[in-house]
């Protein structure tokens, strides 16, 4: 009886650490900030510095004298002008098969786009959203500039 | 003249009402690093498609319109240069070897190690990856299996000269991605370890 007490809490931790780990999985990594940068996760707006992580659906938000440069999994490289705001929308990158997705989108500023790895592969795996349009990639490095006043 | 007038006020009058004057979406393709050729492919939600394939083309799209237009290497310059400047540096890759059948990297390789090192002190948040693989002799299983040993060996390496182990992920990538390509080919060169400083 205490045997299984003693299974069931085990499993339970597991089960915790596996989908802990799932959840929390990260997605990039702050590599450059100037100014004022925040991240907003589950609704809470933290300051983002150096060396931060990066999580699937965080809202990355430049205030007017900042700017910051940033780093997926893949080796995609970001930077984010003063005024914007970026978001992570889904991403997944497997480092043996270099599989996955990439979709980001700017809602207002400006953003240089270097595609990574996951690009290389699989373009399709790729986008870049703004509130207009979408765009796909063939092994690119471009700029998108966006605003919210639509 | 005053037809003009009326005609630009009538524009203006028109462009407040509706959102088809509203600031365009600018996309910018740049050249690539290494010069080879590249694309994005943009789709305005409204419909249709436009293709940059040329470095330094445009497209300017809002909800109702859009088109294709050109710009130069200096005026991107001078409009994006705080992209620029935060921009995070592209990953360097160091690639080493091990002595024919032993965990003794090759001289050269040793010499790479300390390179390494120097490279992660320049950049900020430094991250290694470290990249196992094999040659095409074997199945998956077993190539997996040995890529991730040798990159595993080149991680205490790493951490032996002082690189923090929470930088470092360890990948065995197997006979996925061979430098010199063929089936079921025993080559010293693809029995390497890759490693990326990002």
């Amino acid at each position: 009886m205490g045997h299984s007490k003693f299974g069931n809490v085990m499993f339970a931790a597991g089960m915790l650490l596996i989908c802990g780990q799932a959840w929390a999985a990260d997605a990039g990594i702050a590599k450059k900030i100037l100014g004022d940068v925040r991240v907003v996760r589950a609704g809470t707006s933290t300051p983002l510095k150096v060396g931060d992580p990066l999580q699937e659906l965080d809202r990355i938000i430049v205030a007017a004298t900042g700017s910051a440069g940033l780093t997926l999994k893949d080796e995609t490289l970001i930077s984010l002008g003063p005024n914007s705001t970026f978001v992570i929308d889904s991403f997944a990158f497997d480092a043996k098969t270099n599989q996955g997705r990439a979709d980001v989108s700017i809602v207002r500023g400006a953003m240089r786009y270097v595609t990574g790895l996951i690009a290389k592969l699989n373009p399709a795996a790729v986008s870049v959203s703004t509130t207009t349009v979408v765009m796909g990639v063939r092994g690119t490095e471009f700029i998108v500039e966006t605003t919210d006043e639509k | 003249m005053k037809n003009n007038l009326s005609r630009l006020t009538s524009l203006v009058a028109v462009c407040v009402l509706a959102t088809a004057c509203a600031t365009p979406d600018r996309i910018t393709l740049l050249p690539q690093a290494d010069g080879s050729p590249s694309a994005v492919v943009v789709h305005p939600k409204a419909g249709g498609e436009l293709v940059l394939s040329a470095p330094y083309q445009t497209a300017l799209v809002t909800s109702s319109r859009a088109e294709t237009g050109s710009t130069t290497a200096a005026e991107v310059e001078t409009r994006y240069k705080q992209l620029a400047d935060a921009l995070p540096v592209r990953a360097q890759s160091f690639l080493v070897y091990f002595e024919s059948g032993s965990n003794q990297l090759t001289k050269e390789s040793e010499t790479q190690l300390t390179e390494i090192l120097i490279a992660v002190k320049s950049v900020p948040a430094p991250e290694l990856m470290v990249i196992g693989h094999t040659d095409t002799v074997g199945t998956d299983v077993v190539n997996d299996d040995i890529s991730l040993k040798r990159a595993t060996l080149i991680q205490q390496k790493l951490v032996d000269k002082g690189i923090d182990p929470k930088s470092i992920e360890v990948v065995g990538r197997g006979k996925r991605a061979p430098l010199i390509p063929g089936d079921n080919l025993d080559e010293p060169r693809n029995r390497r370890v890759e490693i990326r400083v990002k």
